[in-house]
């Protein structure tokens, strides 16, 4: 087993990982930037190394300066979080070549799922439904008219290297294409380094569902479960849970399947979520795998009862994880909601300094944040404050306890998005089904 | 005494002990009851910032009050986290000592990082006064290095 571990994020994920080390005795180390030097996860770490200046590019993204921090402090292994540089393939295997343990999945993996046309390819190849869509990139705008022309609009233009959500296009109509890969194609450039673009079908409605899987990297996959993610704005989550309602077992089945049979064609190392769209008939169709912890996480460690992170270590560090798969979704129902720092009805991000918060506690409530009093909410970090996760034997209970919740919620100094998820716990497409990834635009107009 | 005659009385004190190396006053009235402090050249300032109960991997406490002590001097810090060495190579002279006049971009030091030696280049002209680090220790961002009181 590992004795020291370096965890090269921040925030929230940091405090989580640096817990589950401290549960397992395992000495952790947090890395930071000069202006955190008072943040949560650096108190909390048994050590901390200050690796550069506040921009992300100096300090969290910053490749040799976080390795010199393991070699510094005698490292065995590095957990590198989600986000920053958790699904960097050419991070994991600079940790892997200067002797560290990475935590994660095997870097070629992480490369080859990190670009999305190869996973529809590697997903189509062992039999997973893929979304409709180009069989590759898409080289100019007569090509996509041509895929246009087979499966009809809306369409949806996606950077071959983007994922988590961003570097989407959404094309209604033929008259707004052009300017639509255009930008699409400066958008991806800007933001991933490559302008490759692919198009998929846009289903509408559609629900977002995703399977936790860990993978022992010989074939070997244990599934615990699934999760529902729907309740998206402009395709980023607000509200996670586990397992995913209405949903048949039937269907359920044959998604658990897929996922782990993608899983076991990589032969993936570590923790990792296969993403797919869930049409109104119940067909299911891939679209991400995700290489790293996912935020929401703790739906499943509740209704599971197991400590991901605890397994992710484990098996990096060629144990057992002291985990195995669900035989079904277990008659227990968690609920996430990501508090943000942002106006509760237009999403603007709300930047500024927490003068004072106070977070919901009790039975059946587990709040999982890095949030310190006086902290400068830095428009340069993503606006999540808090995760604050209900549950109950029933969806109904995680519902109800969920209000309780943040009705005990304050934050002073910024605004946050407790209004709206309040207002969305009551809507009735919400409470009664059926989920879809529009539900967030259908509260607003409420 | 009234109010009025406490704000002049505390007013003419700050007065009176600016820019000296006073660094604590008590004062207590009626019975009268004066005491002074005055800081020790080189004594540690005792901060009331309780140290965190985690050991850290450097001792945040005593770097900042190190550098209190070198306050009027030029700090040179770290750009790199790795492994300080004094000296080219092992049993080499140290590129500086205590004492030595340096030029501007003289390198004072090596910052070893995933096995890359990174020269560390003096920013000022001026003489060294100071190391913070002990030649083999390892240095996280922005340490204090060397305290350089400036000057041709």
């Amino acid at each position: 087993m590992f004795e020291k571990v370096l965890i090269a994020n921040r925030g929230e994920i940091a405090v989580r990982i640096i817990r589950s080390l401290r549960d397992m005795g395992i000495t952790s180390v947090a890395v930071y930037a000069v202006n955190e030097k008072n943040a949560l996860h650096v108190a909390l770490a048994d050590e901390a190394v200050c690796i550069g200046p506040e921009p992300l590019s100096e300090s969290y993204l910053k490749v040799p300066n976080i390795l010199s921090a393991a070699e510094i402090t005698g490292a065995d292994a590095v957990h590198p979080g989600y986000g920053l540089l958790a699904e960097n393939p050419d991070f994991a295997e600079a940790c892997i070549q200067s002797g560290f343990v990475f935590i994660g999945p095997q870097p070629e993996i992480i490369a080859s799922l990190g670009d999305k046309i190869k996973a529809r390819h590697v997903a189509k190849k062992v039999g997973v439904p893929v979304v409709p869509g180009s069989e590759g990139p898409v080289k100019d705008e007569r090509e996509v008219r041509n895929i246009a022309d087979e499966l009809g609009y809306p369409l949806i233009l996606k950077a071959a290297h983007g994922g988590g959500g961003r570097g989407m296009k959404l094309v209604t109509s033929p008259g707004s294409l052009s300017s639509a890969f255009q930008l699409a194609q400066v958008e991806a450039e800007a933001a991933f380094g490559s302008g490759e673009i692919f198009v998929e079908k846009y289903f509408e409605p559609a629900r977002h569902i995703e399977v936790q899987v860990f993978g022992d990297g010989k074939g070997g996959v244990i599934c615990l479960g699934d999760r529902d993610c729907s309740v998206q704005r402009r395709n980023q989550k607000i509200v996670e849970e586990a397992p995913a309602p209405f949903l048949s077992w039937e269907v359920r089945k044959r998604i658990w399947n897929d996922a782990v049979k993608l899983a076991a064609h990589l032969k993936y190392l570590n923790a990792g979520t296969v993403e797919f769209l869930v049409d109104e008939e119940g067909n299911h169709y891939f679209l991400e795998m995700n290489t790293r912890i996912q935020v929401e996480h703790p739906v499943t460690e509740i209704i599971t009862g197991t400590d991901i992170v605890k397994a992710q270590v484990l098996i990096a560090a060629n144990e057992d994880p002291g985990i195995s798969s669900l035989d079904e979704p277990p008659n227990v129902h968690a609920l996430e909601c990501r508090i943000n720092a942002e106006d509760p009805y237009s999403f603007a991000p709300s930047p500024g300094v927490v003068e004072d918060f106070h977070f919901p506690g009790g039975p059946y409530v587990r709040v999982d944040t890095a949030l310190l009093r006086n902290q400068m909410v830095s428009p340069v970090y993503d606006p999540l404050l808090a995760k604050v996760i209900t549950w109950g034997e029933n969806r109904e209970q995680a519902i109800e306890r969920m209000k309780r919740a943040l009705a005990e919620t304050r934050v002073s100094g910024v605004k946050i998005n407790v209004p709206f998820l309040l207002k969305l716990l009551e809507f009735q497409d919400f409470v009664r089904g059926p989920l879809s990834t529009r539900m967030v635009e259908k509260v607003l107009v409420s | 005494m009234d109010r009025e005659k406490i704000r002049e009385i505390i007013t003419g004190l700050l007065e009176t002990i600016r820019g000296t190396d006073v660094e604590e006053v008590e004062v207590e009235s009626e019975g009268m009851r004066v005491r002074i402090k005055r800081r020790e050249r080189g004594k540690k300032v005792v901060r009331d910032v309780e140290k965190a109960p985690q050991e850290s991997a450097l001792e945040e406490a005593e770097v900042q009050d190190m550098e209190e002590e070198w306050e009027n001097c030029h700090i040179v810090r770290s750009p790199f986290v790795g492994t300080f060495y004094r000296a080219p190579s092992p049993g080499a002279q140290p590129f500086v000592e205590v004492g030595d006049s340096v030029k501007k971009g003289q390198v004072l030091c090596i910052v070893e990082a995933m096995k890359i030696m990174n020269e560390v280049e003096c920013d000022v002209s001026g003489r060294v006064v100071h190391v913070f680090v002990k030649n083999g220790e390892p240095v996280e961002y922005n340490q204090p290095l060397f305290a350089i009181e400036a000057g041709e």
